[in-house]
C-alpha cells in the first residue's frame, strides 16, 4: 500500500476515534440530563458519522482491530440521549465502561499504525495489518 | 400578443431546501464522511467546512481558542466541533416558525435516585 | 444620443425565449438602450466584465450559479450597476434576502400587460439614474447644491422631489425663484434648509400639479449662502459632538460590563475602522478575527442562501465569544469561559440590546 493511501487510513482512524469521543461527550450530557433536542439530533447524526466511519476503517484494516460488533452494540444500546437518561445509574456506567475499553482498544491500533508508517520496513509489516490493493 | 403571450407563461417553483445533516472535515478542507444524501454538492460541504475551519485557525492564531463555533443564520444553523483532525459540523435549517427558548435545557426527573 | 454614452441593460435568464422577449421590448424603450442577453452566471460576468452595463436584470432560478450567488458577486464586483430581479419565485424570504443584498428592484414576473407597462417603466427610470455611492442621484456627480442652482438658472418652474432614505422632500420652483419647500412636517426655509443638509439621496423633477401659495421669499442666493454657513457651523458641531459620543459610548460599554455577570470585554467593531473596546488591552487581536468570520460567514450565507447572519457564538478554553454583526461592523462580547456556551448567545444579544437603546 502506498504512503498515500496509509496517510489516508490513518487520518479516517484519527477520525473516528475524534468522533468516539464525542460520543462520550453527549453520554455525559445524558447521564447530567442537560440536552436539548438539538443535542438529540446531533446525537444521532454523530452516530452516523461514526457507523460510516468504521465500514471505511474496516474495508482498509484487515486485523488487530477491536470487533466491529462491540461498537455497533454500544451504538445500538444508546437510541438517544433521552433513553440513556432514563437508564439506571449502573447501566450508564457500564456503558460508559464499554466506551472506554472500546476507545483504548483503538487507540492501541492507531498507535500501531503510526508505528509502522513511521518505521524503515513499513512495506513488509504494514502488508500484515492493512489490505492492499494489488498495484 | 406573440410576445406578451411568451412571457405571461407562468411557473410553479419549488423554494430550494436547505441541507440538512453533518460531516467531517479534514484540516486539509477534504470531506472525510459525511451524512448528507447526494443531492447535497461536495463543493457546498468543502466550502462551510472551509470557513468553519479558518475560523478556528484564526482565532487561534489570535490567542483565542475556540473548540466549538455556532453559526445562526435566519434559516439555518451551523454547529462546528473542533477535533484533532479538524472539525465536525452540523448543519440545522430553522424554521421561521419555530419559537424555542433560547436557553432551554431538558431536566427529566430522575427515575431511580 | 452619442454612441459611447449609450444605455447598456443586460439580461439574465436560462429561459431562452423569455431572454428574446424582453430584449425586444427593452429595446423599444424611449432610452433605446442595447440589450445584451446571458443564458448563465458565468456568462453574464463575462459580459459585465467587457460592457458599461447601467443595469442588470436577473432570474433567481438559474443553472451552476444561482441568481442569489450571482447577484452578490455583481453587487461586489460591479458596485456601479444597478439590479433588478425578475422572478417567479413569490416568497417573502427571498424577497428579504435579495433586498439585503443592496438590489434596487424585485419584481415578480409580469402576468398581464399593466404590470408588464410598470415594470418596463421602472427599468427606464433606473437606465436614467446614475449609482453614486453617495450625492444625488439624478445627475452625475452632482450635489444638491448643483441641482437646484441649475434648476434656478434654467428658470425651471417644477417640483423638486427628494428622496433621502424613508425621507421625503419638496422644493418648489417658479421661474428660477424657488418659492416653497416642504419636508418632515416642516414647511418654507426651515424645510429647504433641512432638505439641503442630506448628504445623499435620490432626486425626480415633477410637474407643478397646482398653484403653490409663497412661503419662501429670499433669492435662492442667499438661501443657498444661508444652508453652507448653518452647514459648516453644523460640522464644526459635529466634531465637538463626536468627541462628547465616544466617551458616552465609553461609559455605556462600562455599564454593560458592570451589569452583565461574566462578561470580561465589549468590542464594537465599526464599518469605517473605529473600535471602541472596553476590558480588553489589545482589542486588535480579536478585531482581525471578528473582521473575518462575519464577512467569511456572511458571503456564505448568501451562497447558500441561508438568510442573514444573526449571531457567531465561539466556546473556548479561556473564554467564551458571542459576535452580533451590525449593518455596518459587529459587535464582539467577551465571556468567562464558565458562562455555558448555550448561554452566551441569549446573553450576547441582550448586551446588544441594551448597547443599540
Amino acid at each position: 500500500m502506498t504512503k498515500k493511501k496509509v496517510e489516508k487510513v490513518l487520518e479516517q482512524v484519527e477520525s473516528f476515534l475524534e468522533c468516539w469521543k464525542q460520543f462520550n461527550h453527549y453520554l455525559g450530557l445524558a447521564h447530567a440530563k442537560k440536552f436539548k433536542p438539538e443535542d438529540e439530533a446531533h446525537f444521532l447524526e454523530l452516530k452516523s458519522l461514526i457507523v460510516q466511519q468504521l465500514e471505511f476503517v474496516f474495508a482498509a484494516i484487515e486485523s488487530g482491530c477491536p470487533p466491529k460488533e462491540d461498537v455497533l452494540n454500544l451504538i445500538s444500546g444508546a437510541p438517544s440521549l433521552r433513553f440513556l437518561s432514563e437508564l439506571p445509574e449502573q447501566s450508564l456506567r457500564a456503558l460508559e465502561s464499554q466506551w472506554h475499553k472500546i476507545y483504548i482498544a483503538w487507540l492501541s491500533v492507531l498507535g500501531q499504525l503510526k508505528v509502522h508508517y513511521q518505521s524503515d520496513d513499513s512495506k513488509s509489516i504494514l502488508g500484515g495489518i492493512l489490505k492492499g490493493k494489488k498495484e | 400578443m406573440g410576445i406578451i403571450g411568451k412571457l405571461f407563461k407562468r411557473q410553479i417553483l419549488v423554494p430550494k431546501k436547505l441541507p440538512a445533516g453533518s460531516f467531517v472535515i479534514s484540516r486539509r478542507g477534504e470531506i472525510l464522511v459525511s451524512t448528507f444524501t447526494l443531492g447535497v454538492s461536495q463543493p457546498v460541504l468543502i466550502g462551510i467546512g472551509g470557513v468553519v475551519m479558518r475560523a478556528f485557525t484564526r482565532a487561534e492564531e489570535s490567542g483565542v481558542p475556540l473548540h466549538q463555533l455556532e453559526v445562526y443564520y435566519g434559516a439555518l444553523r451551523v454547529t462546528a466541533k473542533r477535533t484533532r483532525v479538524g472539525a465536525i459540523v452540523f448543519l440545522t435549517p430553522q424554521s421561521a416558525f419555530e419559537k424555542k427558548p433560547e436557553s432551554e435545557t431538558t431536566t427529566i426527573p430522575r427515575s431511580h435516585d | 444620443m452619442v454612441k459611447d454614452q449609450q444605455l447598456e441593460i443586460l439580461l439574465l435568464d436560462d429561459d431562452v425565449d423569455l431572454l428574446q422577449s424582453y430584449k425586444q421590448l427593452f429595446e423599444a424603450l424611449p432610452n433605446a438602450p442595447v440589450v445584451y442577453t446571458a443564458t448563465n452566471g458565468p456568462q453574464a460576468i463575462k459580459i459585465l466584465e467587457v460592457e458599461p452595463i447601467k443595469v442588470f436584470v436577473c432570474d433567481l432560478m438559474l443553472p451552476r450559479m444561482d441568481g442569489l450567488q450571482v447577484l452578490s458577486v455583481v453587487k461586489h464586483r460591479f458596485p456601479h450597476v444597478r439590479t433588478v430581479v425578475l422572478t417567479s419565485v413569490v416568497d417573502e424570504e427571498i424577497r428579504s434576502r435579495v433586498y439585503s443584498l443592496g438590489v434596487d428592484l424585485f419584481w415578480q414576473k409580469p402576468s398581464n400587460e399593466e404590470e408588464l407597462r410598470m415594470f418596463l417603466e421602472c427599468v427606464s427610470s433606473l437606465l436614467d439614474q446614475s449609482v453614486e455611492t453617495s450625492g444625488f442621484r439624478g445627475v452625475q456627480n452632482k450635489s444638491l447644491v448643483d441641482i437646484i442652482q441649475l434648476e434656478c438658472l434654467t428658470q425651471t418652474t417644477g417640483i423638486l422631489k427628494v428622496t433621502n432614505g424613508p425621507l421625503e422632500g419638496k422644493i418648489w420652483f417658479q421661474q428660477g425663484e424657488i418659492i416653497d419647500a416642504e419636508t418632515e412636517g416642516m414647511f418654507g426655509e426651515e424645510a429647504f434648509k433641512r432638505i439641503i443638509s442630506w448628504k445623499e439621496g435620490a432626486f425626480e423633477i415633477l410637474p407643478v400639479d397646482e398653484a403653490r401659495p409663497r412661503r419662501i421669499r429670499k433669492a435662492f442666493n442667499a438661501l443657498l449662502l444661508e444652508a453652507a454657513q448653518a452647514l459648516d457651523e453644523k460640522n464644526q458641531v459635529a466634531s465637538a459632538e463626536v468627541a462628547e459620543a465616544k466617551q458616552t459610548a465609553r461609559n455605556k460599554l462600562l455599564e454593560l460590563i458592570g451589569d452583565f455577570n461574566g462578561i470580561e470585554f465589549v468590542l464594537v467593531q465599526r464599518g469605517n475602522g473605529v473600535v471602541e473596546a472596553v476590558g480588553v488591552d489589545n482589542p486588535q487581536r480579536f478585531v482581525g478575527w471578528v473582521n473575518q468570520v462575519v464577512t467569511e460567514f456572511q458571503v456564505l450565507g448568501v451562497q447558500i442562501q441561508a438568510g442573514p447572519l444573526r449571531e457567531i457564538v465561539g466556546v473556548g478554553p479561556q473564554r467564551n465569544l458571542g459576535v452580533i454583526p451590525l449593518e455596518s461592523g459587529a459587535i464582539c462580547v467577551g465571556w468567562h469561559f464558565n458562562v455555558p456556551g448555550e448561554e452566551v448567545r441569549e446573553l450576547s444579544r441582550k448586551v446588544f440590546a441594551r448597547w443599540e437603546s
